[in-house]
């Protein structure tokens, strides 16, 4: 409790962390509730109502705050509920990554050896590839739905993780609190989840953070492609790719889901950048 | 990159001179003085005309590819032995006359004076040539041409004089006419001089235009051909094109298309969806047309498989969706339903046919008696293009029950798995240029057709459909479709569809251009109103 406290005290230090905190939290409140504070359904079809636009321009209505999209779907329902699919493939992708390049680094960095050998060159080898390419490459593959996106996004995502976790593992390893708990006997295991571990979590966190952006722009960019979620699930990638032909009449259906959007990465990366500047030593004297 | 570079330095300098040529007013009056009276408007000869396709062109070889968007331009630098006039009726181009000399042999005979663009004389032999290459197996490359089937029962081509060319079927073909204006000439001396590959990237055709450059995927630039002979008699006023150049630029994103179309960068852009068509009619400076066309869209159920298997269902789909709807909202009313299988313009049409009504709780019936009481969950495959008709129908669909979504494919990767007859149901589309229902139900809907994705197979439809494409007897054969088409009726392998508009948009400079029914863009007659 000490602890959150003083964190959140350091980080009202950093305003653009913590405007980028507070945004990303009224997001995930509204994922977390959408079926309650979302005025319509998010995949009604209603073709007496399509493409009104939002109340302000002349011709909308206050039913239909954000407008509607082509098929008559209410475009505030959809943002909302797309905030659902965003935040939830962005953590699921980023978790999964975290857990399986978390302990693949610890292991690999503690004990290096053969194993380490082959976990890096496998590493270099999905490195090699753009993300974006890559995750099509797979999509392509084994065809558009939710699981699938996870997986696409997390058979590479995981590589940064090692590769932080394994280079942080083996500069701590040298340190004298290790050699002290080797000396005294302490089992592997617990000198790498109960000494290790909790001496470079903060790193894995900040990099986390930053990578919850790039994951969500992931998923938006495969399903502007048709490759992530598909219709009418809402999801804003693929209700941006839908809206792009109507820019001229509607430009509301593609431009508010990126706006969504554009704010979500923003702040995401507000606060990972925030988050970094306060668990690095050499900028927190300043 | 750097030769791209100065390719496109050189449009630029050429645009550039063209553009100052009108500008400059000595010329200016010299190029009105000159300019040829159209459609009762003055038009300017040296004019540029640059139209917005939506989509690339594959080939330049006019035997191999099978693309609506390729045949359109390639119409401009070939021409075929007939072609059709906008409404889709067939007239003689370099043919002169025909006539069957037996159910199964036609007699073309060619117009003298017909010259390629390198100067060399169209003969009975380029005619032969042409054929003996699209049908013939592994004729270009070592491959077949993949417009093979379009010819039919075609089986040789022979020539009888100097300017009579007679081809010979292996049985009566009702609508080889209407299919012929799909295929063009090309000059046998050069094509066997230069090989295929390199054919297809400097073609030279017979037609109003000759190639000058470009890239397939982005611009493709053609200049008038002075020598040509005139083109079609009844496609009056005969001549050699009434616009110098003649630019094709490929815009696949429709917004940036009609964007450009309303700045002036375009004066023709093809397919324009319909949502667009008030934003256009708003502009000043554009002029909106359309037409019927004749590509039947529907949708297809795999017959084979539970639960389209029972004829209940697949008549619950086609009362749960409501098909008007689609066409009145979806589609802004730019689209005509079909009862049937047959396009509603064709003279095969039965007209006692009538769409079917939507009746949620009929089909909710009809599911129950099939033993679907809860409904099914069902996925609908579609193209991105149609994806909006195939949500709508889903939203249907889920009113009576039915767990319907979505889901949309690459056509390239879709085909094979409805093929092995992996879907359930597809939203599809089939071009019927001729409006003849054999090039529509013979390949959809007769077992083993090469687009039959619903596998509907009935031993009695077969046996009509076969008739029918024997006979030369229009009303017999029509009397065949429609016992055919009430059979289809009935046993639904469709949720019958509906054929859309084919529409275009110009600016007020186009003088006499109006967008056909097969949606070919050729600007045989068509100018630009001189300044």
């Amino acid at each position: 409790m000490y602890r959150s406290v003083e964190f959140l005290t350091e980080l009202k230090g950093n305003p653009a962390a913590f405007i980028g905190l507070l945004v990303l939290l009224f997001y995930i409140g509204m994922a977390v509730f959408a079926p309650i504070i979302s005025p319509h359904s998010p995949v009604r079809v209603h073709l007496d109502e399509r493409l009104l636009p939002p109340f302000w321009l002349p011709g909308g209505t206050l039913s239909h705050l954000l407008g509607t999209d082509v098929l008559g779907m209410d475009l505030l329902s959809r943002i909302i509920y797309g905030a659902r699919i965003s935040l939830t493939v962005g953590f699921l992708s980023v978790g999964i990554s975290v857990i399986f390049g978390g302990i693949l680094g610890l292991l690999a960095g503690y004990f290096r050896g053969i194993f380490d050998e082959i976990i890096c060159r496998v590493a270099d080898l999905l490195l090699a590839f753009p993300f974006l390419i890559f995750a099509i490459g797979i999509m392509a593959f084994m065809g558009p739905g939710f699981v699938n996106l996870i997986l696409a996004l997390t058979f590479k995502g995981w590589v940064e993780f090692f590769r932080l976790v394994r280079g942080e593992v083996m500069a701590e390893k040298t340190k004298e609190y290790v050699e002290a708990a080797n000396a005294l006997g302490v089992s592997h295991l617990r000198t790498i989840l109960g000494e290790i571990l909790p001496n470079i979590i903060h790193s894995v966190t900040v990099l986390g953070t930053l990578r919850l952006g790039y994951m969500i722009i992931m998923e938006a960019s495969l399903s502007f492609l048709g490759l992530g979620i598909q219709p009418p699930t809402p999801a804003w990638g693929s209700m941006i790719n839908a809206g792009r032909d109507y820019m001229m009449n509607a430009w509301w259906i593609a431009t508010l889901p990126g706006i969504a959007l554009l704010i979500l990465v923003l702040c995401i990366n507000l606060f990972g950048e925030g988050l970094r500047d306060l668990s690095d030593p050499r900028l927190k004297r300043n | 990159m750097k030769k791209r570079f100065s390719q496109f330095a050189v449009l630029f300098l050429a645009l550039l001179i063209i553009v100052t040529a009108g500008c400059g007013t000595p010329q200016k009056v010299a190029s009105s003085a000159q300019g040829k009276q159209l459609d009762g408007v003055t038009v300017d000869p040296n004019a540029t005309l640059v139209v917005g396709l939506k989509g690339p062109v594959l080939t330049f070889d006019p035997a191999n590819y099978r693309d609506l968007v390729t045949e359109s331009v390639l119409r401009n630098i070939f021409d075929g032995l007939v072609t059709t006039t906008p409404d889709g009726k067939v007239v003689p181009e370099i043919a002169e006359s025909w006539k069957a000399v037996s159910p199964t042999e036609w007699d073309f005979k060619i117009r003298k004076g017909v010259t390629f663009q390198d100067g060399s004389p169209l003969t009975v032999n380029d005619v032969k040539f042409t054929f003996d290459r699209l049908i013939k197996d592994g004729a270009i490359n070592g491959k077949t041409s993949p417009r093979k089937g379009l010819l039919g029962p075609l089986k040789s081509i022979q020539v009888v004089n100097d300017s009579t060319v007679r081809f010979i079927f292996s049985s009566p073909w009702p609508i080889f006419l209407p299919m012929l204006a799909h295929e063009q000439i090309v000059p046998k001396a050069y094509l066997e001089k230069v090989g295929d590959s390199s054919f297809a990237q400097h073609p030279i055709g017979a037609g109003l235009f000759k190639y000058v450059k470009g890239n397939p995927n982005s611009q493709i630039v053609l200049e008038r051909y002075d020598k040509y002979y005139g083109g079609p008699p009844d496609i009056p006023p005969v001549g050699p094109a009434q616009v110098k150049t003649l630019i094709f630029q490929v815009i696949p994103e429709n917004s940036t298309r009609l964007a450009s179309l309303m700045s002036g960068d375009l004066q023709i852009a093809q397919a324009v969806p319909t949502d667009m068509v008030p934003q256009l009619q708003g502009n000043q400076n554009v002029v909106v047309k359309m037409t019927g066309s004749t590509q039947m869209h529907m949708f297809e159920m795999n017959v084979k498989k539970a639960p389209f298997d029972k004829v209940q269902v697949r008549q619950a789909m086609n009362y749960g969706i409501n098909m008007q709807q689609i066409v009145d909202k979806v589609l802004s009313g730019y689209a005509v339903r079909a009862a049937g299988p047959v396009l509603p313009s064709s003279p095969a049409l039965d007209k006692s046919l009538k769409p079917y009504p939507y009746d949620p709780q009929k089909a909710k019936q009809l599911l129950q008696e099939a033993g679907y009481p809860h409904g099914f969950s069902l996925v609908i495959d579609s193209d991105a293009i149609n994806q909006v008709v195939a949500q709508a129908a889903a939203s249907d669909l889920q009113k009576i029950g039915i767990k319907a979504t979505v889901r949309v494919w690459d056509w390239g990767v879709l085909r094979p798995l409805l093929l092995k007859g992996e879907r359930d149901m597809v939203l599809t589309d089939w071009g019927n240029s001729d409006q003849d229902p054999s090039d529509l139900l013979g390949p959809t809907l007769r077992g083993g057709g090469r687009g039959n994705y619903s596998f509907y197979n009935n031993p009695e439809v077969n046996k009509l459909l076969n008739e029918a494409n024997l006979s030369v007897n229009d009303p017999e054969r029509y009397k065949q479709y429609g016992q055919a088409q009430k059979i289809i009726y009935n046993e639904a392998p469709w949720v019958f569809g509906y054929v859309m508009k084919n529409i275009e948009g110009m600016t007020k400079q186009v003088v006499n251009y109006r967008p056909s029914r097969d949606s070919m863009l050729t600007m045989m007659r068509v100018g630009i109103k001189a300044k």
